[in-house]
């Protein structure tokens, strides 16, 4: 169990995250919702613990996450970083298998069963054929399905994503968060991914984190927590929500 | 384009052509020199030394000096080149990993300022007799000159227990400008002495017998395998220091072991040979062409690469104009600076 208690969190002066508390569902996608400025970035840096909490606390499985080393940490959450750049001419097979450092004993190199693992995560986001290719040399949909992969492979029961779908194309886009939540469900995964677009979390998410002014305005279901109301207090703006082919469409406009 | 992935096999292939080059190499090396020796004569008595061999070799008609100059100069000469080079090459890769920065080298944390500083100390103080550890006081003053300044800029740069790589950066830069000023001031107030510090600042290996070598060498090749054991560290510091993190490295830690063992490394390669710029600079470069960016390659591969390289480079230094020699130092930065520019040009239409 993911859990935040009484998170506040300050650049300088302003205040990004207010005593914020909430228990992101088991085994389910959660998608966190929010305008600019709502904190949604800085509260998934805490829950990836690349920030730690100025004041409330974060329970992994009822353990604080501040008692855990990077190793410890890596086997419990992977995460995907917002427009992640690699420069080195690293093989697509080799950024995969870097996933399993933290498995890796201290003076050991990757056993067999790295091996396998990372064969596996490729084939799961299709970037198995990929595999020998240079990282610098696949496009960034390629990229971001390798970075997926790395992320399985480190057998994690919690998975981050911070905005994975910044600068893919609209298919790209889809068919990322469409293998996201396909394996989210295969393997029994706690998913946690910050989005701009209301309408594919819509989609996509089992749950949505609605946030605003670095607090939880709501968290719950789609068709609960995305109501036009909730969406005009938070965004300050009007939304038709409406169904066509067993997708829920937003049509946005200025009040 | 196919990528290169980690090969063990390869790996212990490679090092042992590059192990196999490098003995040769060590061997024309001892037989070149200003005495007008024959080559010969130089091979009957590297040879006489050989196990099972060396007894059956006649020395008849040898000199005893012809002996001495190549078994206790050339060959301990052609050997300091060989770890010295390697030492620095390994340096540079670290830190170039370290920064994610390919301009990087040894001279960025302030140890090559710092062991100048310490060297002109210990000239200025006449303290340049062999120390009860086989070392001259001048190597002891360089390698705890280039020492003290790694930790100061370590110092400088830890903001709330982390170390910031850009204050890191700045940090070194100015402990090396602060080191140079007062190595300057030293020269400036003992006239007399300034030839000998310049001439150490330039870099030879002229000096170098068996006990500075038999010093310098397992610190040296000890660090090397230390900072080999951090190569998968390196690799994942160079996906950024943030997602190094998320994969599971100690990144803090990582930062300051490397750190630690490029300053020793470097220490003990520079205080036995004077400063040699851009060994550090150029070789992670050029292994990184064949090899890749991997650090399981890049720094055992450096090593070899980086003593061959010094090798030749003082091979030419004592002969180009014999009977006298270039410093070393001054040939390593005529093809090193013209490269430095071409990578900042490289880099600048990236």
């Amino acid at each position: 169990m993911l859990e935040c208690k009484n998170l506040s969190w300050k650049y300088g002066d302003n205040e990004a995250l207010s005593d914020l508390s909430c228990v992101f569902k088991a085994q389910s996608l959660t998608m966190i919702l929010g305008p600019n400025g709502s904190g949604k970035t800085t509260l998934i840096k805490l829950l990836s613990g690349a920030f730690k909490p100025q004041k409330g606390e974060i329970l992994l499985d009822s353990i604080s996450l501040k008692k855990l080393s990077p190793r410890q940490l890596a086997k419990k959450i992977a995460y995907v970083a917002q427009n992640s750049k690699i420069e080195y001419d690293f093989s697509v097979q080799d950024i995969v298998l870097m996933g399993r450092y933290a498995y890796v004993p201290i003076l050991g190199s990757e056993s067999d069963e790295d091996f396998r693992l990372t064969t596996e995560a490729m084939e799961q986001t299709g970037v198995a054929h990929l595999a020998k290719r240079s990282v610098l040399e696949i496009s960034g949909g390629e990229l971001q399905r390798v970075l997926l992969a790395r992320a399985l492979v480190q057998d994690c029961s919690y998975l981050l994503l911070d905005e994975p779908i910044t600068g893919l194309d609209v298919s790209h886009q889809l068919e990322f968060l469409s293998l996201v939540s396909e394996l989210c469900k295969e393997r029994a995964i706690t998913a946690v991914c910050v989005l701009h677009d209301i309408e594919l979390a819509y989609n996509y998410g089992d749950e949505i984190l609605l946030m605003n002014n670095g607090q939880v305005e709501s968290y719950g279901k789609a068709q609960q927590v995305l109501s036009s109301a909730n969406i005009e207090k938070v965004y300050g703006t009007k939304a038709e929500i409406f169904t066509r082919n067993n997708k829920t469409h937003i049509a946005f406009s200025t009040l | 384009m196919k990528a290169r992935t980690f090969n063990t096999k390869k790996l212990i292939l490679t090092l042992f052509i590059g192990l196999a080059i490098a003995i040769v190499m060590v061997t024309i090396a001892s037989l070149i020199g200003s005495s007008g020796m024959s080559v010969l004569t130089g091979i009957k008595i590297l040879a006489s030394r050989l196990p099972f061999i060396g007894s059956s070799i006649n020395l008849d008609g040898i000199s005893a000096s012809q002996i001495t100059i190549v078994l206790q100069i050339r060959l301990p000469r052609a050997l300091a080149a060989l770890v010295v080079g390697g030492g620095l090459a390994v340096c540079g890769s670290g830190l170039q990993g370290m920064f994610k920065n390919p301009l990087a080298d040894s001279g960025i944390l302030g140890i090559s300022s710092g062991a100048a500083l310490g060297a002109g100390v210990a000239i200025v103080l006449k303290i340049a007799r062999t120390t009860t550890i086989g070392l001259s006081g001048i190597s002891l003053f360089a390698f705890v000159g280039g020492i003290t300044c790694v930790l100061l800029v370590y110092y400088l740069s830890r903001v709330k227990g982390k170390i910031n790589t850009v204050s890191l950066l700045l940090s070194g830069t100015a402990i090396s400008a602060f080191s140079a000023a007062l190595l300057a001031l030293v020269m400036m107030l003992h006239h007399d002495m300034a030839d000998a510090i310049f001439a150490w600042t330039m870099g030879s290996l002229h000096n170098i017998d068996w006990k500075e070598l038999s010093w310098c060498t397992p610190i040296i090749l000890i660090g090397t395998v230390l900072l080999f054991m951090q190569a998968r560290e390196l690799n994942l510091l160079l996906l950024g220091e943030d997602e190094a993190k998320h994969l599971g490295v100690n990144t803090e830690m990582a930062k300051l072991r490397i750190m630690i063992l490029t300053a020793i490394i470097c220490s003990a390669a520079v205080s036995v040979s004077g400063i040699i710029g851009f060994v550090g600079l150029i070789i992670p470069h050029v292994v990184r062409l064949f090899s890749g960016p991997d650090h399981r390659y890049l720094i055992p591969i450096s090593f070899i690469v980086g003593g061959i390289f010094l090798l030749l480079v003082d091979t030419i230094a004592k002969t180009v104009v014999s009977p006298l020699e270039i410093n070393i130092g001054v040939i390593t930065s005529v093809l090193g600076g013209p490269f430095f520019i071409y990578l900042l040009r490289k880099r600048g239409r990236a």
